[in-house]
């Protein structure tokens, strides 16, 4: 626990420094930045990953949004990780917006291994290192499911359920009020559960 | 994670239905993630930064470019061009001839273009 909090402190000190040299005009501070920084954006990118979009092109959209609002950053109000994550969770909602909203998701729409996944209720297997068949269709469906939100709704989904992050640290990283991130889960939640239940019916027709 | 934070969490599970199909299927596809996160590296591929820094670099000119528009540019080159001839015929001329009001015997710069294009004229006129 103290070697990981010696480790954070210590990658926040190289994150500060570098980016004073950066804001001096220092090239070479640049490439140390994005290198530093890029496992907190990496993870964010592919956590809310758009279709048709690689995790690397979102990534690099990320650092071209940071240094064009470098100069913005006081330090002031959000500490450099917070307004990060912000600028990372902005770009990704961008690129899903961007994305067509699927409208509906009907039973047809799912693949045989899903729907096998969807209607029986799988015993959850000893942990391995590689994901179980039935995981990974899980996911797909989820995909398919998380397609016909809107992509706020996507996002605060992602978080709370998949990430499993507080509501805290979401409003920490996204700058969204805590209630409201609360009702839309709380929203979005019964609305998949509902299209869950719609395509059982379909499925047992 | 702060009070308020662990007892809705706490409300939520209770909530939670164990049959409920959306909830089994994030409980599979949390182990499919951790899986998959367990096989990403999370160091920048090679030459990604310096691929990020080249387009940083060219969109910084872009904007400089941006910035200054075509027009401006015209516009100042010729207030510039007009302030260096204002210069040099008040230097060529003394500063009393680009006055509107000219004092008798003073040189006034539009009567002495006139006078120089006649002398032009029958001048050429005689060598004709």
């Amino acid at each position: 626990m103290t070697n990981a909090h010696d480790a954070a402190t210590r990658h926040t000190a190289e994150v500060e420094a570098c980016l004073a040299r950066v804001r001096r005009g220092d090239d070479g501070a640049g490439n140390e930045l994005v290198e530093l920084l890029y496992p907190q954006v990496i993870r964010i990118a592919r956590a809310h990953l758009p279709r048709a979009m690689s995790e690397e092109d979102l990534a690099q959209e990320v650092f071209m949004k940071i240094f064009a609002k470098l100069d913005q950053f006081r330090g002031d109000t959000a500490p450099f990780e917070h307004w990060i994550a912000r600028i990372a969770h902005n770009t990704c909602l961008d690129f899903l917006r961007m994305q067509k909203r699927r409208p509906e998701l009907r039973y047809a729409d799912l693949e045989e291994n899903e729907v096998e996944v969807l209607m029986n209720e799988h015993s959850i297997r000893e942990r391995t290192h590689e994901a179980a068949p039935e995981e990974l269709a899980a996911r797909e469906i989820l995909e398919k499911l998380f397609a016909t939100l809107s992509p706020a709704d996507q996002m605060i989904l992602r978080m709370l359920d998949l990430q499993q992050l507080a509501v805290a640290e979401i409003c920490q990283q996204t700058g969204w009020n805590a209630s409201l991130i609360k009702v839309r889960a709380w929203r979005a939640r019964r609305k998949l559960q509902a299209t869950c239940r719609k395509l059982q019916a379909e499925g047992q027709l | 994670m702060n009070t308020s934070d662990n007892m809705s969490q706490q409300r939520q599970a209770k909530d939670r239905d164990p049959a409920d199909t959306y909830h089994r299927l994030v409980k599979l596809a949390r182990r499919a993630e951790a899986s998959s996160e367990s096989s990403h590296a999370d160091k920048a591929p090679p030459f990604f930064a310096a691929r990020v820094m080249a387009r940083v670099q060219a969109q910084r000119k872009v904007d400089r470019v941006k910035r200054v528009s075509p027009w401006e540019i015209v516009g100042w080159k010729a207030v510039w061009a007009s302030l260096a001839v204002v210069a040099l015929v008040s230097v060529w001329a003394g500063p009393d001839a680009l006055a509107f009001n000219h004092a008798p015997g003073e040189i006034d710069l539009f009567t002495t273009g006139l006078e120089a294009i006649e002398d032009a004229r029958f001048s050429g006129l005689e060598l004709l």
